[in-house]
């Protein structure tokens, strides 16, 4: 059986079906221009302003696949990262995002994260020779965030895997090894 | 009218990916004075990593102009993607990605119109799985909408 820190476990379970909101992003013309230029995102949908201006949008569509990019820092700028920092964990790679559509995220628009911890699952931990901090990963956490546009329609809905490294696990793991 | 054909990868663009892009991506992804830092500031890993391969396949596989081309095929809008990592891509590494429709079916609620499953593999430079992804995307093809 894995197992983690028993402080630890306490803090990832009284988290557990919390949900925090984010701060804002607003989809500039100048943010859209280089998102799509950095991502090469070259189709009239997302970089022609004339081309979409009389379509069914009339403006042009943020390219879908960057928004679970822009749901996962809207969470690390709002409060529930804060309060995942203030209790010591911190958040690592992502392991897997599934993200469905609802609505396209157009050009002026502004959007928001809802982001609940759904749960969390522990792994092994791994070698933290190399590390007196924060090589430890006990744990993955489950988060869904809802995307919402300025009127509050879901533009997308977004699930990510992602490893927390836990400072006050590794410290106490380290106390341990030394004591 | 060809057979479209399912399972046959496509091979988009190399990119090299420059540490200023990494930063500049990351940075666009933050809101307006929020007082933290982005976090990508070292490798592209997660969300950004799905970002860059997605747009790398969809926009530069041979594969989409030819279902466009030959089959007509008109993307209506984009439904989903899951994405499942495998590595990081550090400045300096080269990406690109290997593309292929899986599957298409007709749409339960709208028969004229098809739902494309597509899969894609992201790898770098030394041909390691970087990331993998698949995309559903809502279709139609010229011959189901009569032109």
């Amino acid at each position: 059986m894995i197992a983690v820190a028993e402080g630890l476990e306490q803090v990832l379970a009284d988290l557990v079906g919390t949900t925090t909101s984010s701060p804002e992003l607003e989809i500039t013309a100048d943010r859209l221009a280089l998102v799509c230029s950095l991502t090469w995102a070259t189709s009239p949908l997302h970089a022609s302003k004339p081309a979409m201006a009389p379509g069914e949008f009339g403006e042009r569509l943020f390219p879908g696949p960057v928004l679970p990019a822009i749901a996962a820092e809207l969470f690390h700028a709002g409060p529930g990262f804060r309060e995942l920092e203030r209790r010591g964990i911190e958040l690592a790679d992502t392991r897997s995002i599934t993200v469905a559509y609802r609505r396209p995220v157009l050009a002026g628009d502004r959007v928001t994260a809802s982001t609940s911890l759904i749960g969390w699952t522990p792994q092994r931990p791994v070698d933290s020779a190399d590390s007196d901090r924060v090589d430890f990963e006990p744990a993955t956490l489950a988060l869904h965030d809802a995307l919402r546009n300025q009127r509050g329609e879901l533009v997308a809905d977004i699930d990510r895997v992602v490893m927390i490294r836990s400072v006050a696990a590794a410290r106490a793991d380290d106390t341990r090894a030394s004591g | 009218m060809p057979e479209l054909q399912l399972g046959c990868r496509s091979r988009s663009l190399e990119r090299t990916i420059e540490r200023s892009e990494i930063e500049l991506l990351s940075t666009l992804t933050v809101p307006d004075g929020a007082d933290a830092l982005p976090r990508t500031t070292g490798p592209l890993g997660g969300a950004l990593l799905a970002a860059v391969v997605a747009t790398l396949a969809a926009n530069t596989a041979p594969l989409y102009r030819e279902l466009r081309e030959t089959h007509g095929m008109r993307i209506i809008a984009a439904l989903g993607m899951s994405a499942t990592f495998h590595a990081s891509v550090g400045a300096g590494d080269t990406v690109w990605a290997e593309t292929w429709l899986q599957q298409v079916r007709v749409s339960a609620s709208n028969p004229a119109r098809r739902i494309a499953t597509c899969r894609d593999e992201g790898r770098n430079q030394n041909g390691a799985l970087v990331v993998e992804l698949v995309r559903t995307l809502l279709v139609q093809f010229d011959r189901d909408s009569g032109r």
